[in-house]
């Protein structure tokens, strides 16, 4: 790096005005340039005294004393200092003054300012200087006697405290108790003598030896020798790490003070090196080589454990002939785990897995079932076969595992094997009958399958669990309303009016809605009674969150009992096309789809179309009022209901408001393929890749589970690899696997692909430039002209972004026609 | 890093009951209200290897970087063998104590 230049003061004062030389010296002040700031002032004042500038030129001693100080150049610190008390004829900092000289060793100085000072001294200070001048003495400053008077109490208390110093390296208790009595209560040896009564009592009581060296404040100058002793108590992790970094002859101070033994000496002796310069390789070989003294068993645990860090020290655990087979899989595992690289730890615990299963311990078939769904985590969506493979084996070892069931049951029916799916939900309905979590994929699943009676079977049990759960609530309301609807398609409304007055006595609390009353209009137009069905249908509409979910709702069950919609709808209210529902009513729609369709309801998708145009334009109106995770959560939930358009809509609006949002961009692409990772676009999987590594940077999960879980799904529809069973052991030797593929040459066009490569680069370093940079860049370094501004402010957005795409491809050296088939535009701008 | 085992000052092969009553002692040793910090790191440990399961699960997928410096520092623990300072080295220690930034 350049030096900075420094301004030089230039004497030349018969050209210029003092005005102008005034102006100068106080730049120099203002900007820190002490020393030219001094010279100008110095000059000022011998063209003229002015007290002003004297003044001035005292500050800046002062100041420039200071800064020197900090160079730990003392003694020319004490001399600016000086020469400040004679501008000024005041002695402000003088506690640093003599501080500086103390370091400095100028004890003469000391001496004499004491003398000519002594009664304009501030008490605090008189006696922080003779303590000061104290420790010094006894560290061995033995000139100090002759520079003071003998009353003066440094000298006058030195002979007990030197003596007390004495009784105590020699263990003279007796003689030490005595001088220290001699030590008075404000002696300048006060500190000295708290610091050798907490060495004694460190023999018979630590804690009070700590507590006394405690005590000694920060303003004393024994602190340092108080803090220094305190690391005697090597047993602390952190007084270890500070032990580590003193001077030797500190150290041999330490540990004779730390009551070590000579093996636990010459142990620290050896580990000085790995303390001060760690490596996991030399703190393994000390380890091992000194496992006697560590211990042999927490020796091996440290040696497993850093193996994970440091695999090639297996040797060395190796040769002490502990390392089984089994363990050497699992640390080369938790290498891997370790290093992010979770599929590649998978082949060794499939390893660790194999190895168990030969063993056949009954003993050991918890541990199996522990790898087997440790391993299923790490297994990517591209292989759902081999994760629930793996979890199916972990249920019959250890039939305990509720999460396992849940993951299970979730993956078998996202592969669509419903009848497994309902197999492994009731053997975990056996296993925990009173599980809230496996009540409720009950109710679900039975829901599902219109067994009403069943459900409310499951639901009535969840309720005595958990009495205010809403989704028993819920289910049960539904249930009862399931009934209700077979019964009015039978033209048996009695009965149904008494399921939906079962239905209305549940209490829904805040998720009271109007889906009763709905249905019973809806009954009543069935049986004809035309006036009772417009009441009912306009009081169940009130009841909802808004008209958007009563219309909604509305529609769905017109569909649901199979009623002519147009008749049904001509004498219910209309839904005005003016409505706009608030932030609440759109997330309360979204929930109810999602409630429909939970329970398999097949009219959801055609019900919203009826309601969609004035979904979108409440959200148009009321996107600004969404939190961020309101946002995210809404996306969710369409993403569940498969509501692509629509998410493709909430995300773009989304993305916008928020840009630096990776979760709305990866909802945008995700919508744009409509769910599938085959359908995104070779240009989005670069777009994915920068923010799933934007997400990683800012430590978003969320977004990373999302992303990578699509680039997992792209992998897997594209290459389809054969399951981890078949052919883990080959993959070994494999090269270090590349997470994007499609990158690579055996995908797309290898020109292409390093094409965009080169152009994302520019793009990027491009998104990071400053306003000036960026013009910079525009216009090849040089400043723009006003009409090229002009140029620019008038054609706008437009011709800014064809202007920069130009320079980009100028810079990236790529012809637009090698990219033709690339819509070129929405890969630069489409991260913006 | 102490291990759950070690902050608990238990053997490796402690069961749950055991366990169970290592932790209520520490916990009254280290009330939450007195030493918040201290009481979180009993509780965490004693949430990693509260049952058979979970103490399986942390021998087996436990990768927490071992420390050294932890090691070494429990192998000091003092025997008591405190020896007196000579006066030269006391007063050397002292004099380093007294220049700056020591």
């Amino acid at each position: 790096m350049a030096k900075k230049r420094k301004p030089k003061y230039k004497k030349n004062t018969s050209q210029k005005p003092l005005i102008e030389l005034e102006q100068e010296a106080e730049r120099f002040f203002e900007n820190n340039h002490y020393k030219e700031a001094i010279a100008a002032y110095k000059n000022l004042l011998k063209i003229e005294k002015r007290e002003n500038w004297q003044q001035q030129l005292a500050q800046t001693y002062l100041l420039r004393a200071q800064a020197i100080a900090e160079k730990e150049l003392y003694q020319e610190a004490a001399v600016l200092w000086e020469n400040y008390a004679q501008q000024s004829n005041e002695q402000q900092h003088a506690e640093q003054y003599l501080t500086w000289l103390s370091y400095a060793k100028q004890y003469s100085k000391i001496a004499d300012f004491l003398k000519k000072n002594n009664d304009k001294l501030d008490k605090a200070l008189l006696q922080h200087l003779y303590s000061l001048l104290g420790a010094v003495l006894l560290a061995g400053e033995e000139k100090i006697i002759t520079l003071l008077t003998d009353e003066n109490p440094v000298i006058a208390h030195y002979p007990f405290a030197k003596a007390a110093l004495q009784a105590y390296c020699q263990n003279n208790t007796q003689a030490l108790e005595n001088n220290l009595k001699q030590i008075p209560f404000r002696s300048p040896y006060k500190d000295f003598r708290t610091i050798l009564k907490a060495l004694v009592s460190l023999e018979s009581d630590r804690d009070a030896t700590m507590q006394s060296l405690d005590k000694i404040p920060n303003s004393s100058p024994y602190y340092s020798f108080s803090h220094l002793c305190q690391l005697q108590e090597l047993s602390d992790t952190e007084k270890l790490a500070n032990y580590a970094k003193l001077d030797k002859s500190q150290q041999i101070f330490i540990q004779k003070l730390s009551g070590l033994d000579n093996t636990q000496i010459n142990l620290l002796k050896n580990c000085q090196r790995v303390l001060t310069q760690y490596s996991d390789k030399q703190a393994l070989e000390i380890v091992m080589k000194n496992s006697k003294l560590f211990g042999e068993h927490k020796s091996q645990q440290f040696g497993q454990a850093i193996l994970a860090y440091y695999p090639a020290g297996k040797r060395l655990l190796q040769s002490k002939g502990s390392l089984s087979e089994f363990d050497r899989e699992r640390l080369k595992a938790l290498a891997f785990e370790k290093e992010e690289k979770g599929a590649e730890a998978v082949p060794h615990w499939l390893e660790c897995i194999e190895i168990l299963k030969r063993r056949d311990l009954p003993e050991e078939a918890l541990k199996t079932a522990l790898i087997m769904r440790h391993t299923a985590e790490y297994i990517g969506s591209y292989d759902i076969d081999s994760i629930i493979d793996l979890l199916r084996d972990s249920l019959t070892l250890d039939p305990v595992d509720k999460d396992s069931y849940v993951k299970l049951v979730s993956l078998l029916k996202h592969e669509n094997h419903d009848k497994d799916a309902a197999l492994w939900l009731t053997k975990a309905l056996e296993k925990f009958p009173d599980d809230v979590d496996i009540l409720t994929m009950n109710i679900i699943e039975t829901m599902r399958k219109n067994a009403f009676k069943k459900a409310a079977g499951f639901a009535k049990q969840l309720l005595k669990i958990d009495p205010i759960n809403p989704q028993a609530k819920g289910a049960l309301v539904s249930c009862h309303a399931g009934h209700a609807r077979k019964l009015i398609k039978q033209y048996r409304y009695d009965l149904a009016e008494k399921e939906l007055a079962q239905a209305e006595t549940i209490d829904m609390g805040k998720y009271r809605n109007g889906l009763v009353q709905i249905l019973q209009g809806l009954s009543a137009f069935k049986a004809g009674d035309k006036k009772s069905c417009k009441s009912l249908v306009e009081q169940g509409i009130s009841r909802e969150k808004g008209d958007l979910c009563g219309h909604f709702r509305l529609n769905i069950e017109i569909l649901n009992l199979d009623l002519p919609a147009s008749t049904v709808l001509r004498l219910c209210p209309k839904l005005n096309k003016s409505y706009r529902a608030d932030v609440n009513e759109i997330i309360e729609l979204v929930r109810v789809m999602g409630i429909y369709s939970q329970w398999n309801n097949p009219f959801v998708e055609k019900a919203f179309s009826k309601v969609k145009a004035i979904f979108k334009q409440s959200f148009t109106q009321a996107q600004q009022k969404f939190s961020v995770d309101e946002l995210q959560s809404l996306c969710e939930s369409l993403d569940e209901l498969k509501q692509f358009e629509m998410l493709r809509f909430i995300s773009k609006a989304a993305q916008e408001l928020h840009v630096d949002n990776t979760l709305f961009d990866y909802y945008q692409i995700y919508s744009k393929a409509n769910g599938e990772a085959s359908k995104v676009a070779n240009i989005d999987m670069y777009r994915l890749k920068t923010a799933l590594n934007k997400a990683k940077q800012v430590g978003d999960n969320r977004s990373c589970n999302k992303i990578s879980q699509l680039l997992e799904e792209y992998e897997r529809v594209h290459y389809s690899p054969t399951s981890w069973f078949d052919n883990y052991n080959e993959d070994e030797d494999e090269d270090e696997d590349d997470f994007f593929p499609f990158f690579g040459n055996d995908y797309g066009n290898p020109d292409t692909d390093i094409n965009i490569e080169k152009l994302m680069t520019i793009v990027e370093e491009v998104s990071q430039m400053g306003d000036e940079d960026m013009f910079g860049f525009l216009f090849d370094g040089k400043m723009p002209t006003p009409q090229q501004v002009l140029n620019l402010q008038r054609g706008g957005e437009k011709t800014f972004n064809a202007l920069l795409m130009k320079k980009i491809l100028e810079k990236a050296g790529i012809d637009k026609d090698d990219l033709a088939d690339l819509d070129i535009e929405s890969l630069i701008f489409g991260n913006r | 890093m102490l291990t759950p085992f070690e902050i608990l000052e238990l053997s490796e092969t402690a069961n749950d009951e055991a366990i169970k009553k290592a932790y209520l002692k520490k916990v009254r040793q280290y009330p939450p209200e007195q030493a918040p910090d201290k009481f979180q790191q009993i509780r965490d440990a004693y949430e990693l290897i509260k049952t058979e399961r979970l103490r399986i699960s942390y021998q087996l997928f436990n990768h927490e970087k071992p420390d050294f410096l932890q090691l070494l520092a429990q192998t000091l623990k003092s025997n008591g063998a405190i020896k007196r300072v000579d006066e030269t080295l006391f007063t050397k220690t002292l004099a380093e104590s007294l220049k700056p930034h020591s």
